[in-house]
């Protein structure tokens, strides 16, 4: 209190209170103020004094840190919200997907000429259910592709284990499959192939848990 | 002998098409099927590399390049595979397969071809067997070969 009082930033009045010791004392307080003599006490004014000017200061500053933390805070929110990050990744994949058709239709072009120096023609109804293929398959991997002697398009996706998918585009709506597995349960290679339909042929893969293959 | 089974220690070439090589330089399976649309064919037709024995390779293929009746491209290539490795492995799948060796006589405009041999016991060319059988073979592909030198 001494100290206090040296530097100015306290009181002997008995009757002071601090602002919010008031503001509690209005509120149903468990230690209600003594009132000498009976006298209710008068409505006090605050004055600013120097222990009040310090108080300012240092709430000022406060004040500015405060701020200087929420600024930091809100550009680390902006950097990782997941909505915006969502999006960036998302931008992401449709550009890489963009990427793929883009390389597949340049192959196909390739595939198309060197055809027509072979001596026959590519399928337009196998191109037709090799583009339905891809494009209902998001973030499609590039695949190697190839034309065979009849005119379809082969697409082949493989891995350096030895696994591999294999799919001639038949032009009719389904695919003639191909699928090496290694290792299956019995440690060896499981090998199967098929006829199925465009929208059944993911099935297929899924149940080889070979999705990786084809999806990015 | 014609009809005889080639060494499993030999090599077969087999042309391939510009259209049937992967962009990653792999040779696509299904040149290793019998053609739909050649219904009478019995075999695939390949060449015996080491007919010509005490030739190097790149005689070999100057070889078999030389009374080819196929009309080679410059984008084609040869695909070699070891017959043993070949045979091998597709018995796995399937046992019939055989290459044997099927000489060619001189025919017209083209001359003989000692060194034509064909794999034989293959399925019909659109099966799923086909299929299977030709990307196995396709994987012991062990080298390409230009079909035009260079």
């Amino acid at each position: 209190m001494i100290e206090a009082l040296a530097h100015g930033i306290g009181t002997l009045d008995l009757l002071h209170q601090p602002p919010a010791i008031i503001a509690e004392s209005g509120a149903s307080s468990a230690f209600p103020p003594v009132f000498r003599n009976a006298e209710l006490p008068q409505p006090r004014r605050f004055v600013l004094n120097k222990g009040h000017s310090a108080t300012v200061e240092v709430a000022a500053q406060v004040y500015r840190q405060v701020r200087e933390v929420r600024s930091l805070t809100e550009d680390m929110v902006r950097t990782i919200d997941p909505r915006a990050s969502a999006q960036r990744e998302y931008r992401e994949k449709i550009a890489a997907m963009l990427a793929v058709h883009h390389a597949f239709a340049e192959r196909i072009e390739t595939l198309r000429s060197d055809a027509a120096l072979e001596g026959f023609n590519m399928s337009a109804a196998s191109k037709r259910d090799f583009w339905t293929f891809i494009r209902s398959t998001p973030v499609v991997r590039k695949g190697s592709l190839v034309l065979m002697d009849n005119g379809n398009l082969r697409a082949v996706w493989k891995d350096d284990q030895g696994n591999q998918i294999g799919l001639q585009y038949l032009g009719t709506g389904s695919v003639q499959f191909v699928i090496f597995k290694h290792p299956d349960r019995a440690g060896g290679v499981s090998r199967v192939a098929g006829c199925t339909s465009l929208a059944d042929i993911k099935r297929q893969i899924r149940a080889f848990s070979l999705e990786r293959l084809l999806v990015a | 002998m014609i009809g005889d089974d080639l060494p499993d220690d030999d090599h077969i070439v087999r042309y391939v098409k510009a259209t049937s090589i992967r962009e990653d330089g792999t040779v696509d399976g299904s040149e290793f099927r019998l053609r739909p649309s050649r219904p009478d064919d019995t075999g695939v037709s390949v060449q015996w590399l080491d007919y010509h024995r005490d030739l190097p390779k790149a005689d070999q293929l100057a070889q078999i390049r030389s009374v080819s009746r196929l009309t080679l491209k410059k984008k084609a290539r040869f695909a070699e595979l070891n017959v043993g490795q070949v045979k091998r492995h597709v018995s796995e799948e399937l046992e019939a397969m055989r290459i044997e060796h099927w000489p060619l006589e001189a025919n017209g405009e083209y001359p003989a071809d000692p060194s034509h041999a064909e794999v034989t016991g293959l399925p019909p060319g659109d099966s799923d067997l086909a299929a299977l059988v030709g990307d196995l073979i396709a994987q012991f592909v062990i080298g390409l070969h230009p079909a035009i030198q260079e």
